[in-house]
């Protein structure tokens, strides 16, 4: 039987996390745009819509900067030297 | 172009408007709370800015200063998010007077909303009620609206000059009878 891989998993909880976080948006964006009386509420969806863009793709860039095998190196180095590393002796 | 013209003036219509019915007074809480809101979330985003302060050279020599601001863009995503609901929720509360009735809209969540409405022939007295120093300082308050027959009062929360809207809404009432 196949294993799941980790980068398997990794993906779809970014995935789901992604549509998540794109759905809450949405929704605010909807609320304010739809049930909003008079123009303020729409320079909100605006403004929040434009920060949203923008601050995603920062975080998007910063994701791509990262080095994911060095830091996936120092997290096995982490687990190794921490108390989930049992071993037992004869 | 017309895309964009949603920015620009429009009129205050809401949803279940009466043909011909005009909205006079468009009233939302005092900005202060919302204002305290943005504070805290904005002390939220600087927290992280300090952290930072008291752990660079941990995170230079452990190589971790990048996955340290993607961390941390990824929590000023959220709370850019909060700001923004929280301002959805200020937003959507809101109460009406127009010249037929009065609106009270409530927005407890994004799927939890409550609309009740009571026709200006039914309002017997308006009261105005400031309490504390800040209210007094800020100049909001309370308008309560005593309606004919039943117990039940109409409660304006913590709205700005609640002296102007008392007087707008016995104005109103004046003209109805």
């Amino acid at each position: 039987m196949n294993s799941i891989s980790p980068e398997l998993i990794f993906s779809v909880l970014t995935l789901i996390v992604l549509f998540l976080y794109w759905m809450f948006n949405f929704i605010v964006i909807y609320h304010l745009t739809r049930f909003g009386i008079g123009v303020q509420p729409k320079k909100f969806a605006a403004v929040f819509l434009l920060g949203a863009i923008v601050l995603f793709f920062i975080s998007s860039v910063l994701f791509a900067s990262l080095d994911l095998n060095y830091l996936k190196s120092q997290l096995e180095g982490v687990i190794k030297n921490s108390a989930f590393n049992v071993s037992y002796s004869k | 172009m017309k895309i964009f013209s949603i920015f620009t003036k429009t009129a205050d219509s809401f949803e279940g408007e009466e043909n011909g019915e005009k909205v006079v007074l468009l009233v939302r809480r005092h900005p202060f709370f919302i204002i305290m809101r943005v504070i805290l979330f904005i002390i939220l985003i600087v927290i992280p800015e300090a952290v930072y302060q008291t752990v660079s050279p941990l995170l230079y020599t452990n190589g971790l200063t990048g996955l340290f601001f993607f961390v941390y863009s990824l929590w000023c995503l959220f709370i850019w998010s909060g700001i923004f609901y929280s301002l959805t929720m200020y937003t959507l509360d809101v109460w009406i007077v127009t010249d037929r009735r009065i609106i009270d809209s409530k927005q407890h969540g994004f799927f939890n909303r409550t609309v009740s409405e009571l026709h200006l022939n039914r309002v017997q007295d308006v009261s105005v009620e400031t309490k504390g120093l800040i209210q007094t300082f800020f100049k909001f308050g309370n308008v309560q609206i005593q309606t004919a027959g039943a117990d039940e009062k109409f409660k304006f929360m913590q709205v700005p000059n609640p002296g102007k809207v008392k007087d707008e809404i016995m104005r109103l009432v004046a003209i109805k009878l």
